[in-house]
Protein backbone atom coordinates (compact mmCIF):
# COMPACT_ATOMS: atom_id res chain seq x y z
CA UNK A 1 0.00 0.00 0.00
CA UNK A 2 2.79 2.40 0.86
CA UNK A 3 4.84 1.48 -2.12
CA UNK A 4 4.03 4.43 -4.42
CA UNK A 5 4.85 6.96 -1.74
CA UNK A 6 8.14 5.30 -1.04
CA UNK A 7 8.95 5.29 -4.71
CA UNK A 8 8.13 8.95 -5.01
CA UNK A 9 10.24 9.84 -2.06
CA UNK A 10 13.10 7.99 -3.62
CA UNK A 11 12.70 9.80 -6.89
CA UNK A 12 12.67 13.24 -5.31
CA UNK A 13 15.61 12.52 -3.11
CA UNK A 14 18.11 13.24 -5.86
CA UNK A 15 16.41 16.51 -6.70
CA UNK A 16 16.43 17.69 -3.09
CA UNK A 17 20.07 16.91 -2.78
CA UNK A 18 20.95 19.38 -5.57
CA UNK A 19 18.86 22.26 -4.17
CA UNK A 20 21.56 24.81 -3.57
CA UNK A 21 21.27 28.58 -3.33
CA UNK A 22 22.54 28.89 -6.87
CA UNK A 23 20.04 26.48 -8.38
CA UNK A 24 17.27 28.13 -6.37
CA UNK A 25 18.09 31.54 -7.84
CA UNK A 26 18.41 30.07 -11.29
CA UNK A 27 15.02 28.45 -11.10
CA UNK A 28 13.42 31.54 -9.61
CA UNK A 29 14.65 33.67 -12.47
CA UNK A 30 13.46 31.13 -15.03
CA UNK A 31 10.08 30.95 -13.31
CA UNK A 32 9.71 34.72 -13.22
CA UNK A 33 10.67 34.87 -16.89
CA UNK A 34 8.09 32.27 -17.74
CA UNK A 35 5.34 34.06 -15.85
CA UNK A 36 6.19 37.36 -17.49
CA UNK A 37 6.22 35.77 -20.92
CA UNK A 38 2.85 34.17 -20.28
CA UNK A 39 1.42 37.47 -19.10
CA UNK A 40 2.72 39.14 -22.24
CA UNK A 41 1.33 36.38 -24.42
CA UNK A 42 -2.19 36.78 -23.06
CA UNK A 43 -1.96 40.58 -22.91
CA UNK A 44 -3.99 41.02 -26.18
CA UNK A 45 -6.96 39.71 -24.21
CA UNK A 46 -7.11 42.98 -22.30
CA UNK A 47 -7.83 44.76 -25.60
CA UNK A 48 -10.72 42.43 -26.48
CA UNK A 49 -13.55 44.87 -26.25
CA UNK A 50 -15.82 42.95 -28.58
CA UNK A 51 -15.96 39.81 -26.49
CA UNK A 52 -19.62 38.99 -25.94
CA UNK A 53 -20.13 38.48 -22.25
CA UNK A 54 -23.78 38.80 -21.41
CA UNK A 55 -23.85 36.09 -18.83
CA UNK A 56 -22.36 32.81 -17.77
CA UNK A 57 -25.27 31.01 -19.42
CA UNK A 58 -24.28 32.64 -22.67
CA UNK A 59 -20.91 30.95 -22.53
CA UNK A 60 -22.41 27.58 -21.76
CA UNK A 61 -25.34 27.82 -24.14
CA UNK A 62 -26.39 24.76 -26.15
CA UNK A 63 -26.10 24.35 -29.88
CA UNK A 64 -28.78 26.17 -31.87
CA UNK A 65 -30.46 22.90 -32.79
CA UNK A 66 -30.80 21.95 -29.13
CA UNK A 67 -32.34 25.20 -27.97
CA UNK A 68 -35.97 25.18 -26.93
CA UNK A 69 -38.28 27.87 -28.23
CA UNK A 70 -38.25 29.71 -24.91
CA UNK A 71 -34.45 29.67 -24.83
CA UNK A 72 -34.40 30.98 -28.38
CA UNK A 73 -36.77 33.79 -27.48
CA UNK A 74 -34.49 34.92 -24.65
CA UNK A 75 -31.42 34.61 -26.83
CA UNK A 76 -32.89 36.55 -29.76
CA UNK A 77 -34.03 39.31 -27.42
CA UNK A 78 -30.52 39.48 -25.98
CA UNK A 79 -29.02 39.67 -29.45
CA UNK A 80 -31.43 42.39 -30.50
CA UNK A 81 -30.42 44.31 -27.39
CA UNK A 82 -26.75 43.90 -28.31
CA UNK A 83 -27.45 45.37 -31.72
CA UNK A 84 -29.37 48.21 -30.12
CA UNK A 85 -26.46 48.92 -27.80
CA UNK A 86 -23.93 48.88 -30.58
CA UNK A 87 -25.79 50.53 -33.45
CA UNK A 88 -28.63 52.33 -31.68
CA UNK A 89 -31.21 50.76 -33.94
CA UNK A 90 -34.25 48.68 -33.06
CA UNK A 91 -34.08 45.42 -34.94
CA UNK A 92 -36.05 42.21 -34.99
CA UNK A 93 -34.15 38.97 -34.97
CA UNK A 94 -36.39 36.24 -36.28
CA UNK A 95 -35.89 32.59 -36.93
CA UNK A 96 -37.79 31.58 -40.06
CA UNK A 97 -37.73 27.82 -40.53
CA UNK A 98 -37.73 25.93 -43.83
CA UNK A 99 -41.08 25.71 -45.57
CA UNK A 100 -42.13 22.05 -45.97
CA UNK A 101 -42.01 20.86 -49.57
CA UNK A 102 -39.62 23.56 -50.69
CA UNK A 103 -36.11 23.11 -51.99
CA UNK A 104 -34.57 26.31 -53.26
CA UNK A 105 -32.75 26.62 -56.53
CA UNK A 106 -31.08 29.50 -58.27
CA UNK A 107 -30.56 29.99 -61.98
CA UNK A 108 -28.44 32.65 -63.62
CA UNK A 109 -28.54 33.61 -67.28
CA UNK A 110 -25.01 34.18 -68.53
CA UNK A 111 -26.36 35.67 -71.76
CA UNK A 112 -27.97 38.49 -69.79
CA UNK A 113 -25.54 39.28 -67.00
CA UNK A 114 -23.55 42.37 -67.89
CA UNK A 115 -21.32 42.48 -64.85
CA UNK A 116 -22.49 45.75 -63.32
CA UNK A 117 -22.26 44.40 -59.75
CA UNK A 118 -25.65 45.68 -58.62
CA UNK A 119 -26.26 42.27 -57.04
CA UNK A 120 -23.03 42.45 -55.06
CA UNK A 121 -23.89 45.69 -53.35
CA UNK A 122 -27.57 44.89 -52.86
CA UNK A 123 -26.42 41.74 -51.09
CA UNK A 124 -23.98 43.64 -48.89
CA UNK A 125 -26.74 45.99 -47.84
CA UNK A 126 -29.40 43.35 -47.28
CA UNK A 127 -27.19 41.01 -45.33
CA UNK A 128 -25.30 43.51 -43.18
CA UNK A 129 -21.90 42.54 -44.46
CA UNK A 130 -18.86 44.34 -43.17
CA UNK A 131 -17.93 47.35 -45.28
CA UNK A 132 -14.43 47.53 -43.87
CA UNK A 133 -12.78 45.08 -43.99
CA UNK A 134 -14.94 44.28 -46.92
CA UNK A 135 -16.95 41.09 -47.24
CA UNK A 136 -18.97 40.35 -50.35
CA UNK A 137 -20.85 37.12 -50.90
CA UNK A 138 -21.04 37.51 -54.67
CA UNK A 139 -17.95 37.51 -56.82
CA UNK A 140 -18.51 38.58 -60.43
CA UNK A 141 -15.80 37.19 -62.66
CA UNK A 142 -15.06 38.76 -66.02
CA UNK A 143 -14.12 36.01 -68.46
CA UNK A 144 -12.89 36.14 -72.05
CA UNK A 145 -15.63 35.06 -74.44
CA UNK A 146 -15.41 31.52 -75.63
CA UNK A 147 -13.30 30.35 -72.72
CA UNK A 148 -14.14 28.65 -69.51
CA UNK A 149 -10.94 29.02 -67.57
CA UNK A 150 -11.52 30.70 -64.23
CA UNK A 151 -7.78 31.23 -63.97
CA UNK A 152 -8.12 33.77 -66.77
CA UNK A 153 -11.06 35.45 -65.15
CA UNK A 154 -10.79 38.67 -63.22
CA UNK A 155 -13.03 39.88 -60.45
CA UNK A 156 -11.20 43.19 -60.06
CA UNK A 157 -12.24 44.49 -63.47
CA UNK A 158 -12.80 48.22 -63.52
CA UNK A 159 -14.09 49.43 -66.87
CA UNK A 160 -15.76 52.69 -67.76
CA UNK A 161 -18.84 50.74 -68.70
CA UNK A 162 -19.88 47.14 -68.93
CA UNK A 163 -20.10 44.78 -70.67
CA UNK A 164 -16.63 44.90 -72.13
CA UNK A 165 -16.25 43.70 -75.68
CA UNK A 166 -15.16 40.10 -75.97
CA UNK A 167 -16.00 39.22 -72.39
CA UNK A 168 -18.80 37.66 -70.46
CA UNK A 169 -19.55 37.84 -66.76
CA UNK A 170 -20.04 35.02 -64.34
CA UNK A 171 -21.28 35.80 -60.83
CA UNK A 172 -20.28 33.20 -58.27
CA UNK A 173 -21.73 32.87 -54.80
CA UNK A 174 -22.64 30.04 -52.46
CA UNK A 175 -24.02 27.22 -54.59
CA UNK A 176 -25.94 25.65 -51.69
CA UNK A 177 -24.59 22.24 -52.62
CA UNK A 178 -26.63 19.12 -51.96
CA UNK A 179 -23.36 17.49 -50.89
CA UNK A 180 -21.55 20.39 -49.25
CA UNK A 181 -17.85 19.88 -48.51
CA UNK A 182 -17.86 22.83 -46.11
CA UNK A 183 -20.30 21.07 -43.81
CA UNK A 184 -18.25 17.88 -43.80
CA UNK A 185 -15.07 19.56 -42.62
CA UNK A 186 -16.52 21.68 -39.84
CA UNK A 187 -15.04 20.26 -36.63
CA UNK A 188 -17.73 21.72 -34.36
CA UNK A 189 -20.90 21.34 -36.45
CA UNK A 190 -21.35 25.07 -36.58
CA UNK A 191 -22.59 24.80 -40.16
CA UNK A 192 -25.19 22.46 -41.58
CA UNK A 193 -27.61 22.02 -44.43
CA UNK A 194 -31.27 22.59 -43.70
CA UNK A 195 -34.27 20.84 -45.20
CA UNK A 196 -34.78 23.43 -47.91
CA UNK A 197 -31.20 23.06 -49.09
CA UNK A 198 -29.74 26.20 -47.54
CA UNK A 199 -26.47 25.68 -45.74
CA UNK A 200 -26.41 27.92 -42.69
CA UNK A 201 -23.89 28.92 -40.04
CA UNK A 202 -24.46 29.45 -36.33
CA UNK A 203 -22.14 32.43 -35.87
CA UNK A 204 -22.07 31.90 -32.12
CA UNK A 205 -20.91 28.32 -32.49
CA UNK A 206 -18.26 28.93 -35.15
CA UNK A 207 -14.69 28.80 -33.85
CA UNK A 208 -13.23 30.48 -36.93
CA UNK A 209 -10.89 27.68 -37.97
CA UNK A 210 -11.63 28.41 -41.64
CA UNK A 211 -11.59 24.74 -42.65
CA UNK A 212 -14.82 25.35 -44.56
CA UNK A 213 -13.23 28.20 -46.46
CA UNK A 214 -10.49 25.85 -47.60
CA UNK A 215 -12.99 23.13 -48.48
CA UNK A 216 -15.35 25.25 -50.57
CA UNK A 217 -14.59 25.00 -54.30
CA UNK A 218 -16.59 28.16 -55.05
CA UNK A 219 -14.85 30.68 -52.74
CA UNK A 220 -18.21 31.19 -51.09
CA UNK A 221 -17.12 31.40 -47.48
CA UNK A 222 -15.72 34.55 -45.98
CA UNK A 223 -13.91 35.19 -42.75
CA UNK A 224 -14.24 38.21 -40.49
CA UNK A 225 -10.61 39.05 -39.98
CA UNK A 226 -11.46 42.16 -38.00
CA UNK A 227 -14.40 43.61 -36.19
CA UNK A 228 -16.96 44.27 -38.97
CA UNK A 229 -17.81 47.86 -39.68
CA UNK A 230 -21.35 48.69 -40.82
CA UNK A 231 -22.62 52.27 -40.89
CA UNK A 232 -25.57 52.26 -38.45
CA UNK A 233 -27.81 54.06 -40.91
CA UNK A 234 -27.26 51.29 -43.45
CA UNK A 235 -28.09 48.45 -41.08
CA UNK A 236 -30.93 46.26 -42.32
CA UNK A 237 -33.21 45.85 -39.27
CA UNK A 238 -35.00 42.77 -40.65
CA UNK A 239 -32.68 40.09 -39.31
CA UNK A 240 -32.65 36.37 -38.74
CA UNK A 241 -30.49 34.39 -36.35
CA UNK A 242 -28.98 32.14 -39.03
CA UNK A 243 -28.55 34.78 -41.69
CA UNK A 244 -27.98 38.52 -41.55
CA UNK A 245 -27.64 39.46 -37.91
CA UNK A 246 -24.34 41.26 -37.27
CA UNK A 247 -21.38 38.94 -37.04
CA UNK A 248 -18.48 39.10 -34.65
CA UNK A 249 -14.81 39.14 -35.44
CA UNK A 250 -13.36 35.72 -36.09
CA UNK A 251 -16.34 33.88 -37.56
CA UNK A 252 -17.21 32.66 -41.02
CA UNK A 253 -20.12 33.84 -43.09
CA UNK A 254 -21.62 33.06 -46.48
CA UNK A 255 -24.58 33.50 -48.78
CA UNK A 256 -27.73 31.89 -47.41
CA UNK A 257 -30.13 32.73 -50.27
CA UNK A 258 -31.42 35.61 -48.10
CA UNK A 259 -33.31 33.16 -45.92
CA UNK A 260 -34.76 36.00 -43.87
CA UNK A 261 -36.61 36.92 -47.07
CA UNK A 262 -37.00 33.70 -49.01
CA UNK A 263 -38.44 31.66 -46.16
CA UNK A 264 -41.16 34.27 -45.96
CA UNK A 265 -41.84 33.88 -49.68
CA UNK A 266 -39.89 36.88 -50.92
CA UNK A 267 -37.20 36.88 -53.57
CA UNK A 268 -33.50 37.34 -52.72
CA UNK A 269 -32.06 40.84 -52.69
CA UNK A 270 -29.53 40.12 -55.45
CA UNK A 271 -32.33 39.05 -57.78
CA UNK A 272 -34.43 42.13 -57.13
CA UNK A 273 -31.43 44.37 -57.73
CA UNK A 274 -30.31 42.76 -60.99
CA UNK A 275 -31.17 45.29 -63.71
CA UNK A 276 -30.87 42.76 -66.53
CA UNK A 277 -33.13 40.06 -65.12
CA UNK A 278 -30.38 37.48 -65.30
CA UNK A 279 -31.22 35.97 -61.93
CA UNK A 280 -34.02 33.49 -61.25
CA UNK A 281 -35.00 31.92 -57.97
CA UNK A 282 -37.64 29.49 -56.87
CA UNK A 283 -38.73 26.11 -55.63
CA UNK A 284 -37.09 23.20 -57.42
CA UNK A 285 -39.85 20.85 -56.24
CA UNK A 286 -42.57 22.92 -57.90
CA UNK A 287 -42.67 21.95 -61.60
CA UNK A 288 -44.15 25.32 -62.57
CA UNK A 289 -41.64 27.52 -60.78
CA UNK A 290 -39.34 29.71 -62.83
CA UNK A 291 -36.26 27.66 -61.98
CA UNK A 292 -37.99 24.39 -62.83
CA UNK A 293 -39.03 25.82 -66.19
CA UNK A 294 -35.43 26.82 -66.82
CA UNK A 295 -34.04 23.42 -65.84
CA UNK A 296 -36.53 21.79 -68.22
CA UNK A 297 -36.17 24.01 -71.24
CA UNK A 298 -32.77 25.69 -71.15
CA UNK A 299 -29.22 24.51 -71.53
CA UNK A 300 -27.88 24.57 -68.03
CA UNK A 301 -24.66 23.64 -66.32
CA UNK A 302 -23.22 23.80 -62.83
CA UNK A 303 -19.81 25.10 -61.93
CA UNK A 304 -17.13 22.48 -61.27
CA UNK A 305 -19.51 19.61 -61.78
CA UNK A 306 -16.55 17.24 -61.53
CA UNK A 307 -16.01 17.89 -57.83
CA UNK A 308 -19.34 16.23 -57.08
CA UNK A 309 -20.86 18.84 -54.83
CA UNK A 310 -24.23 18.83 -56.64
CA UNK A 311 -24.91 22.57 -56.50
CA UNK A 312 -28.39 24.08 -56.47
CA UNK A 313 -27.07 27.06 -58.38
CA UNK A 314 -27.40 26.66 -62.14
CA UNK A 315 -26.02 28.69 -65.00
CA UNK A 316 -27.89 28.84 -68.26
CA UNK A 317 -27.79 30.79 -71.46
CA UNK A 318 -30.04 31.68 -74.36
CA UNK A 319 -29.92 29.62 -77.50
CA UNK A 320 -28.65 32.31 -79.84
CA UNK A 321 -25.52 34.33 -79.85
CA UNK A 322 -25.80 37.68 -78.08
CA UNK A 323 -26.88 40.50 -80.33
CA UNK A 324 -24.69 43.57 -80.78
CA UNK A 325 -25.19 46.02 -77.99
CA UNK A 326 -26.86 49.37 -78.16
CA UNK A 327 -24.03 51.84 -78.60
CA UNK A 328 -24.51 55.58 -78.47
CA UNK A 329 -25.36 55.84 -82.17
CA UNK A 330 -25.69 53.03 -84.64
CA UNK A 331 -25.46 49.44 -83.57
CA UNK A 332 -28.35 47.23 -84.40
CA UNK A 333 -30.74 46.17 -81.73
CA UNK B 1 20.13 4.96 -11.93
CA UNK B 2 22.24 6.36 -14.73
CA UNK B 3 19.29 8.31 -16.07
CA UNK B 4 18.75 10.10 -12.82
CA UNK B 5 22.33 11.24 -12.50
CA UNK B 6 23.68 12.61 -15.78
CA UNK B 7 27.36 13.41 -15.88
CA UNK B 8 28.63 16.88 -15.15
CA UNK B 9 29.27 17.83 -18.74
CA UNK B 10 25.60 17.34 -19.76
CA UNK B 11 24.39 19.03 -16.64
CA UNK B 12 26.34 22.19 -17.40
CA UNK B 13 25.09 22.28 -20.98
CA UNK B 14 21.48 21.90 -19.84
CA UNK B 15 21.85 24.69 -17.29
CA UNK B 16 23.27 27.22 -19.72
CA UNK B 17 20.50 26.40 -22.16
CA UNK B 18 17.99 27.13 -19.43
CA UNK B 19 19.58 30.56 -18.92
CA UNK B 20 19.33 31.34 -22.62
CA UNK B 21 15.66 30.39 -22.68
CA UNK B 22 14.90 32.47 -19.59
CA UNK B 23 16.69 35.54 -20.94
CA UNK B 24 14.99 35.01 -24.28
CA UNK B 25 11.59 35.00 -22.63
CA UNK B 26 12.46 38.19 -20.77
CA UNK B 27 13.49 39.97 -23.94
CA UNK B 28 10.42 38.73 -25.81
CA UNK B 29 8.13 39.79 -22.99
CA UNK B 30 9.69 43.22 -22.86
CA UNK B 31 9.39 43.61 -26.61
CA UNK B 32 5.73 42.63 -26.60
CA UNK B 33 4.95 45.05 -23.82
CA UNK B 34 6.85 47.99 -25.33
CA UNK B 35 5.96 47.75 -29.01
CA UNK B 36 2.56 48.19 -30.56
CA UNK B 37 0.98 45.08 -32.04
CA UNK B 38 2.18 44.94 -35.64
CA UNK B 39 -0.54 42.72 -37.04
CA UNK B 40 -3.33 45.29 -37.18
CA UNK B 41 -4.76 45.53 -40.68
CA UNK B 42 -4.17 48.86 -42.38
CA UNK B 43 -7.82 49.49 -43.01
CA UNK B 44 -9.03 52.54 -44.83
CA UNK B 45 -12.43 54.06 -45.33
CA UNK B 46 -15.10 51.83 -46.84
CA UNK B 47 -16.51 52.70 -50.21
CA UNK B 48 -19.96 54.15 -50.10
CA UNK B 49 -22.50 52.81 -52.52
CA UNK B 50 -25.59 54.95 -52.51
CA UNK B 51 -28.79 53.03 -52.14
CA UNK B 52 -30.15 54.83 -55.19
CA UNK B 53 -27.81 53.01 -57.53
CA UNK B 54 -28.91 49.66 -56.19
CA UNK B 55 -32.56 49.89 -57.13
CA UNK B 56 -34.68 46.90 -56.31
CA UNK B 57 -37.26 47.29 -58.99
CA UNK B 58 -37.88 47.96 -62.62
CA UNK B 59 -34.94 49.06 -64.75
CA UNK B 60 -36.91 51.91 -66.27
CA UNK B 61 -40.25 53.56 -65.92
CA UNK B 62 -42.82 52.52 -68.44
CA UNK B 63 -46.29 53.66 -69.25
CA UNK B 64 -49.17 51.27 -69.40
CA UNK B 65 -51.15 53.92 -71.22
CA UNK B 66 -50.25 56.71 -73.64
CA UNK B 67 -48.45 59.58 -71.94
CA UNK B 68 -50.63 62.46 -70.78
CA UNK B 69 -49.51 65.98 -71.56
CA UNK B 70 -50.98 69.28 -70.44
CA UNK B 71 -52.02 71.43 -73.33
CA UNK B 72 -54.15 74.45 -72.68
CA UNK B 73 -54.74 73.40 -69.10
CA UNK B 74 -56.28 70.13 -70.18
CA UNK B 75 -54.97 66.60 -70.10
CA UNK B 76 -54.31 65.47 -73.61
CA UNK B 77 -53.17 62.18 -74.99
CA UNK B 78 -51.52 61.41 -78.30
CA UNK B 79 -54.63 61.24 -80.37
CA UNK B 80 -55.90 64.61 -79.23
CA UNK B 81 -53.50 66.11 -81.73
CA UNK B 82 -52.99 63.24 -84.10
CA UNK B 83 -56.70 62.94 -84.84
CA UNK B 84 -56.44 66.40 -86.41
CA UNK B 85 -53.77 65.45 -88.88
CA UNK B 86 -53.78 62.97 -91.64
CA UNK B 87 -51.20 60.25 -91.12
CA UNK B 88 -49.25 59.39 -94.20
CA UNK B 89 -48.96 55.67 -94.47
CA UNK B 90 -45.89 55.70 -96.58
CA UNK B 91 -42.35 54.54 -96.05
CA UNK B 92 -40.09 55.40 -93.11
CA UNK B 93 -39.17 59.05 -93.03
CA UNK B 94 -37.45 61.58 -90.82
CA UNK B 95 -39.78 63.05 -88.26
CA UNK B 96 -40.35 66.73 -87.81
CA UNK B 97 -41.81 66.09 -84.37
CA UNK B 98 -40.73 63.66 -81.64
CA UNK B 99 -37.11 64.19 -82.58
CA UNK B 100 -36.13 63.43 -78.98
CA UNK B 101 -36.90 59.79 -79.63
CA UNK B 102 -34.00 57.65 -80.61
CA UNK B 103 -35.33 54.93 -82.86
CA UNK B 104 -32.85 52.10 -82.78
CA UNK B 105 -34.90 48.98 -83.11
CA UNK B 106 -33.06 46.97 -85.72
CA UNK B 107 -34.98 46.62 -88.94
CA UNK B 108 -38.11 47.99 -87.35
CA UNK B 109 -37.81 51.58 -88.50
CA UNK B 110 -41.38 52.61 -88.96
CA UNK B 111 -43.69 54.13 -86.35
CA UNK B 112 -46.76 52.32 -87.67
CA UNK B 113 -45.25 48.89 -87.17
CA UNK B 114 -46.31 49.28 -83.57
CA UNK B 115 -48.43 52.44 -83.28
CA UNK B 116 -51.90 52.38 -84.74
CA UNK B 117 -52.27 54.72 -87.67
CA UNK B 118 -55.94 55.49 -86.97
CA UNK B 119 -55.90 55.89 -83.22
CA UNK B 120 -52.56 57.02 -81.82
CA UNK B 121 -53.68 56.11 -78.30
CA UNK B 122 -53.50 52.48 -79.35
CA UNK B 123 -50.92 50.03 -80.54
CA UNK B 124 -51.49 47.68 -83.41
CA UNK B 125 -50.74 44.02 -83.83
CA UNK B 126 -49.36 42.63 -87.04
CA UNK B 127 -52.84 41.49 -88.05
CA UNK B 128 -54.26 44.97 -87.71
CA UNK B 129 -55.95 44.51 -84.33
CA UNK B 130 -55.90 47.58 -82.12
CA UNK B 131 -54.67 46.94 -78.61
CA UNK B 132 -54.10 49.14 -75.60
CA UNK B 133 -50.68 50.02 -74.20
CA UNK B 134 -51.26 47.58 -71.37
CA UNK B 135 -51.11 44.67 -73.83
CA UNK B 136 -47.80 45.76 -75.32
CA UNK B 137 -45.98 42.43 -74.63
CA UNK B 138 -48.28 40.69 -77.13
CA UNK B 139 -47.11 43.16 -79.72
CA UNK B 140 -43.43 42.55 -78.90
CA UNK B 141 -44.07 38.82 -79.08
CA UNK B 142 -45.16 39.07 -82.71
CA UNK B 143 -41.50 39.41 -83.66
CA UNK B 144 -39.64 38.25 -80.55
CA UNK B 145 -41.26 34.86 -80.26
CA UNK B 146 -38.66 32.98 -78.17
CA UNK B 147 -38.28 35.83 -75.72
CA UNK B 148 -42.06 36.17 -75.41
CA UNK B 149 -42.44 32.45 -74.84
CA UNK B 150 -39.75 32.53 -72.15
CA UNK B 151 -41.24 35.65 -70.58
CA UNK B 152 -44.64 34.04 -70.22
CA UNK B 153 -43.25 31.32 -67.95
CA UNK B 154 -40.79 33.62 -66.20
CA UNK B 155 -37.52 32.57 -67.82
CA UNK B 156 -36.91 35.82 -69.65
CA UNK B 157 -37.41 39.06 -67.79
CA UNK B 158 -37.60 39.99 -64.18
CA UNK B 159 -39.96 39.01 -61.40
CA UNK B 160 -40.33 41.08 -58.26
CA UNK B 161 -41.98 40.52 -54.93
CA UNK B 162 -42.60 36.94 -53.87
CA UNK B 163 -41.34 33.73 -55.42
CA UNK B 164 -44.27 32.03 -53.74
CA UNK B 165 -47.51 33.53 -54.97
CA UNK B 166 -49.41 32.01 -52.08
CA UNK B 167 -47.40 34.09 -49.63
CA UNK B 168 -47.49 37.43 -51.38
CA UNK B 169 -47.89 39.38 -54.55
CA UNK B 170 -45.67 38.55 -57.48
CA UNK B 171 -45.00 41.12 -60.17
CA UNK B 172 -43.62 40.07 -63.53
CA UNK B 173 -42.23 43.13 -65.24
CA UNK B 174 -43.39 43.87 -68.76
CA UNK B 175 -41.09 44.31 -71.75
CA UNK B 176 -40.98 48.07 -71.62
CA UNK B 177 -40.12 48.13 -67.92
CA UNK B 178 -36.65 46.97 -68.88
CA UNK B 179 -36.33 47.70 -72.60
CA UNK B 180 -36.88 51.05 -74.25
CA UNK B 181 -39.33 50.15 -77.04
CA UNK B 182 -37.64 52.58 -79.39
CA UNK B 183 -34.12 51.30 -78.60
CA UNK B 184 -34.65 47.93 -76.96
CA UNK B 185 -31.11 46.63 -76.64
CA UNK B 186 -29.75 47.01 -73.13
CA UNK B 187 -27.48 50.04 -72.85
CA UNK B 188 -23.95 49.78 -71.56
CA UNK B 189 -23.99 50.40 -67.85
CA UNK B 190 -21.73 51.92 -65.26
CA UNK B 191 -20.43 49.38 -62.85
CA UNK B 192 -20.30 49.57 -59.08
CA UNK B 193 -17.04 49.35 -57.11
CA UNK B 194 -15.19 46.07 -57.25
CA UNK B 195 -14.02 43.91 -54.40
CA UNK B 196 -11.07 44.77 -52.24
CA UNK B 197 -10.84 42.26 -49.46
CA UNK B 198 -9.57 44.60 -46.80
CA UNK B 199 -10.58 47.77 -48.59
CA UNK B 200 -7.10 49.14 -48.33
CA UNK B 201 -6.98 51.88 -50.88
CA UNK B 202 -7.43 52.14 -54.58
CA UNK B 203 -8.11 48.53 -55.47
CA UNK B 204 -5.92 46.84 -58.01
CA UNK B 205 -3.50 49.70 -58.14
CA UNK B 206 -2.48 49.06 -54.57
CA UNK B 207 -2.94 45.32 -54.45
CA UNK B 208 -0.37 44.97 -57.20
CA UNK B 209 2.04 47.47 -55.74
CA UNK B 210 5.56 46.27 -55.79
CA UNK B 211 6.21 46.92 -52.12
CA UNK B 212 3.03 45.10 -50.96
CA UNK B 213 2.41 47.96 -48.61
CA UNK B 214 -1.32 47.43 -48.71
CA UNK B 215 -1.36 43.68 -48.63
CA UNK B 216 -0.97 42.37 -45.09
CA UNK B 217 -0.62 38.85 -46.35
CA UNK B 218 2.64 39.82 -48.03
CA UNK B 219 3.95 42.56 -45.81
CA UNK B 220 6.54 40.25 -44.34
CA UNK B 221 8.29 40.11 -47.67
CA UNK B 222 9.72 43.56 -47.33
CA UNK B 223 8.81 44.56 -43.85
CA UNK B 224 12.34 45.64 -43.06
CA UNK B 225 12.89 47.81 -46.09
CA UNK B 226 9.44 49.32 -46.07
CA UNK B 227 7.80 49.11 -42.67
CA UNK B 228 4.09 49.60 -42.35
CA UNK B 229 3.32 53.15 -41.46
CA UNK B 230 1.48 53.72 -38.22
CA UNK B 231 -0.40 50.64 -37.13
CA UNK B 232 -3.78 51.82 -35.95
Amino acid sequence: MQLPILNNAKAYKGARKGATRRSFLRKSVAFAGGVTAFAAAISPLKDMKDAPARSLEDWFRDHYKELSQSEKDILFADLAKDVKDKYGIDVTIGDPRPIPGVEYGYALNLSRCNGNRACVHACVKENNQSRSPEIQYIRVVEMPSGTFDLENGSHNYDEESVPKDGHYYMPIQCHQCADPPCVKVCPVEATWQEEDGITVIDYDWCIGCRYCQAACPYWARHFNFAEPYIPPEELNPDMAYLSNRPRARGVMEKCHFCLQRTRKGRLPACLEACPTGARKFGNLLDPNSEVSQILRTKRIFVLKEDVGTRPRFFYYFDERTPRPRNKQNGGQA
Amino acid sequence: MQQQEPNNQELRLGDSFGWVVAVGFFLLAGWFLITEPILDSPLTEPVTVQASIVPAGAFREATSEPPIVQIGGMNQQCNSCHALFESKELSPRRLAQHTELELNHGGNEWCFSCHDIEDRNKLVLAGGEQIGYDRAPELCGKCHGPAYRDWQVGIHGKTLGYWNEEMGEQTRLKCSQCHDPHAPAFPDMHLLPGPNTLRMGEGDANINRHDHKYNPLRQWQDHETNPVEGGH
